[in-house]
């Protein structure tokens, strides 16, 4: 009983010790602009970011919403003629068309049959 | 323990203005808790510097974030805990290259006062630095920041039996350890 009383009042001595210390170490004089500083930059880098990712959705919708508009009017024109971008088309089934066996005739064949495809396609 | 309450209460309102204003307020934060984060994390981490640096990297992530204390019942367990997190991460990095204690490291502040007291002062720090760190930060949240084994126990995530029991294997070495100076500051 003694030995439990004198070890509780040690203990809280210890303790009362130990609270009179509580005050000895504090924070260095740079650390508070230190922290203000860096908050305030890593807001900014968050703002930034939130604004770039906002200005990257505005013109993806932007984007999007242009080529639908463009798109309309030819969908609503109806059959079109073939355009000059065709003509790749027209080559590769001339190659294919052309009897000869010979390569340089082949392409002449073919250069031929493309100019009569496209004299044929200027005439409609 | 009224105090501890009162204390609480104050660091939730500057907590609830930081979540409305955002970094504005966080200096008030600062002032009114910073000295108590750094004489935490300086028990886990053992240097001045890298407490510092793991009380700025919490404050930081707060500014940035006040979303995370929107459903925290307690703020300042909430921030002692975060401080707790970053002190444990940068002590373990520090370890690697050193493990020596080093009290000249410490900023302090004595008032004049207070001069003869220094040194009871320093052997506290010193003892508390010998003490493993999970039974200093016992201390440290029992003693000076006059916490329950309950709330100790919620912030260190141990039960609050073992929060009191590694309270009394730290009591017992700080008392071996500090005899001497008890005896002086008793003279």
């Amino acid at each position: 009983m003694t030995e439990s009383l004198g070890s509780t009042f040690e203990h809280e001595s210890i303790e009362a010790l130990i609270r009179s210390a509580k005050n000895y170490v504090r924070a260095s004089d740079d650390l508070r602009p230190r922290v203000l500083e860096t908050a305030r930059v890593r807001r900014r880098e968050f703002q930034f970011k939130w604004r770039l990712g906002l200005a990257a959705v505005m013109l993806s919708s932007c984007g999007w919403l242009m080529a639908s508009v463009l798109r309309q009017p030819a969908i609503e024109s109806g059959p079109t003629f073939p355009t000059v971008t065709s003509a790749g088309q027209l080559v590769v089934g001339a190659e294919v068309a052309a009897p000869s066996t010979d390569a340089s005739w082949q392409i002449v064949e073919s250069f031929t049959q493309l100019r009569v495809k496209q004299a044929r396609l200027l005439r409609l | 323990m009224g105090l501890a309450i009162a204390f609480s209460q104050r660091v939730r309102e500057c907590t609830d203005r930081l979540t409305a204003v955002g970094v504005g307020a966080l200096g008030a934060l600062f002032d009114l808790t910073s000295q108590r984060l750094v004489r935490f994390a300086v028990t886990l981490t053992r240097r001045q510097h890298d407490a510092e640096d793991a009380v700025q990297t919490a404050l930081v992530r707060l500014a940035s974030e006040p979303q995370l204390l929107r459903n925290v019942q307690c703020p300042w367990a909430y921030l002692l805990r975060m401080v707790r997190n970053e002190a444990l991460v940068i002590g373990r990095r520090s370890q690697r290259c050193s493990t020596s204690v080093n009290l000249a490291d410490l900023v302090t502040r004595c008032r004049v006062d207070e001069a003869e007291r220094e040194e009871s002062y320093r052997a506290v720090y010193s003892a508390l630095q010998t003490l493993p760190p999970e039974q200093a930060e016992v201390v440290v949240l029992k003693i000076w920041e006059e916490l329950t084994f309950a709330q100790i126990g919620e912030i260190l995530e141990i039960s609050p039996n073992t929060a009191a029991s590694r309270y009394q294997y730290a009591m017992t070495k700080l008392a071996a350890r500090l005899s001497s100076v008890r005896e002086v500051t008793c003279d």
